[in-house]
């Protein structure tokens, strides 16, 4: 036995002794507060049969024959009130767990009934999104046909306002290409494993320098950045974050770009910085919003919707995004992976 | 200190330590009188050293009455606890576990509670509060 059962072995073993020669109440009242003690540190129901069995074995030698029944009677009703606050305690569990199943109950259905009502409109917004398509391939396509084999039938104003006609067609279908992706962030099951960002990174920054040779600018990324999530899907928040950075720093002569992972908070915190066109720090908030854009898209095209599926992404996978930025002093945008492990 | 207040009221004063053992003795001998099994009695008991202990801790100082509670056919123990205290100004925080640090899961008054069959606890920031507890015997077995 430790030292504190020892000491509280000791302890009972008087109590029991005196409650044997005079059965008082306050001997009992030892023994409660015993039990008590007991448990609050941490000690449970055989713990205290062995204190129990302890003093008995001692005190049985002493008990005369012929006074055995009461003997018994007596170490029963001490060991009682060593026992009385651990079922007090117990009834108390029980409330408590019974309080929690309810609850739980009670989220889980609610959870069934957002669930229920998410999946209805996710597959309501990416039908709508692909039913959407058809009728815009048939505008662009036929304003197209105007264009090329009808040229003669329309003036100058004709000719441009047809162009202008096929240019909101296609950004059109871009918006909707975008809620069709963020439309699948949310229903793709997560699967988690430990992604090579710095791998992801690297072959996103490349493929958009060979798409621009012309620009001058570099990616620096930083070696050995890991992280634990899905990777089809944090694929996706870099790809945006990337592709982002390098859109807001087309007017740069040298863009500078940099991903890497830092610690904020006590979490490990991935960044994508820039020094890009930047953006108002007292819209930060809208930043992330569905079709909220701080830039026009003849200054930046875009939809609006790439940042909304970052956050969709990172939210699923219980982290946190945010931004840092100036006008024209760059932007940085970091996001953590809720339960991820240090990269 | 005690004494007995009319018919089977039993009137017990409680200041210290001392006074929750008589508060005790008080509420199994009532427990006996009406034929409670041994372990209702061991509750009732246990539950008597809950409010009693919180007076002394809480209030300082207070009294139990003790009763015979009777309804039609069941007979039972009614325990009436008060004392001039402080007050509890959240009574409901204060019968929730775990509002009390200093203990466990389950003791202090939300641990009287569930020991017995009825519990009724009255208020007023300063000018105390009245603990009201009653527990039946089982039907005769």
């Amino acid at each position: 036995m430790s030292d504190r059962t020892d000491g509280l072995a000791f302890e009972y073993f008087s109590a029991l002794e005196g409650y044997l020669r005079v059965r008082h109440e306050s001997a009992l009242i030892r023994a409660y507060e015993l039990g008590r003690r007991a448990m609050a540190d941490g000690l449970g129901v055989l713990d205290m049969a062995v204190l129990h069995r302890g003093a008995v074995d001692v005190l049985v030698v002493s008990a005369p024959a012929r006074d055995q029944p009461q003997f018994a009677r007596a170490v029963a009703d001490f060991f009682n009130e060593l026992l009385s606050p651990f079922e007090m305690s117990f009834r108390g569990y029980r409330e408590a767990n019974e309080e929690l199943q309810r609850l739980n109950e009670s989220l889980r259905r609610q959870k069934e009934e957002v669930e229920i009502v998410n999946r209805e409109l996710e597959s309501f917004s990416y039908s709508v999104s692909h039913d959407l398509r058809a009728p815009l391939r048939s505008i662009d396509g036929y304003s197209q046909i105007l264009l090329e084999d009808f040229a003669h039938a329309f003036g100058g104003d004709g000719k441009k306002y047809l162009g202008n006609v096929r240019e909101a067609a296609q950004r059109m279908s871009l918006l909707i290409d975008g809620l069709l992706s963020l439309a699948r962030v949310t229903r793709t099951e997560i699967q988690r494993v430990d992604v090579d960002l710095t791998a992801l990174a690297r072959r996103i920054s490349e493929r958009l320098r060979a798409e621009s040779p012309e620009r001058g600018g570099r990616f620096i990324v930083e070696d050995g950045v890991r992280g634990n999530g899905d990777p089809s899907l944090l694929a996706v928040v870099l790809e945006n974050l990337l592709v982002n950075a390098w859109k807001f720093t087309s007017k740069r002569k040298q863009a500078e770009i940099t991903f890497g992972c830092e610690e904020r908070d006590g979490n490990p915190t991935y960044f994508v910085r820039d020094n890009g066109a930047g953006f108002d720090m007292g819209y930060a908030d809208k930043l992330f919003g569905a079709f909220q854009r701080l830039h026009s898209s003849r200054e930046f095209d875009g939809t609006g919707i790439g940042l909304a599926t970052v956050q969709r992404v990172v939210q699923r996978h219980g982290g946190r995004v945010g931004a840092d930025g100036k006008i024209d002093g760059g932007a940085t945008f970091y996001f953590t992976l809720g339960g991820g492990r240090k990269p | 200190m005690e004494r007995a207040t009319s018919g089977a009221q039993v009137r017990v004063f409680i200041r210290d330590e001392s006074d929750v053992v008589v508060a005790r003795r008080r509420a199994r001998e009532l427990a006996s009188q009406q034929r409670f099994s041994e372990a209702e009695a061991e509750a009732l008991a246990t539950a008597v050293t809950e409010i009693a202990r919180n007076i002394v801790v809480h209030a300082g100082g207070g009294e139990i009455l003790f009763g015979q509670a009777v309804d039609g056919p069941r007979r039972g123990v009614v325990v009436i606890a008060r004392d001039a205290g402080p007050g509890i100004p959240n009574i409901e925080q204060a019968m929730q576990d775990g509002f009390s640090t200093k203990h466990g899961l389950g003791f202090g008054l939300p641990g009287a509670r569930r020991l017995v069959d009825e519990f009724g606890i009255e208020s007023k920031t300063g000018a105390g509060t009245t603990v009201t507890l009653r527990k039946w015997a089982a039907a005769e077995r």
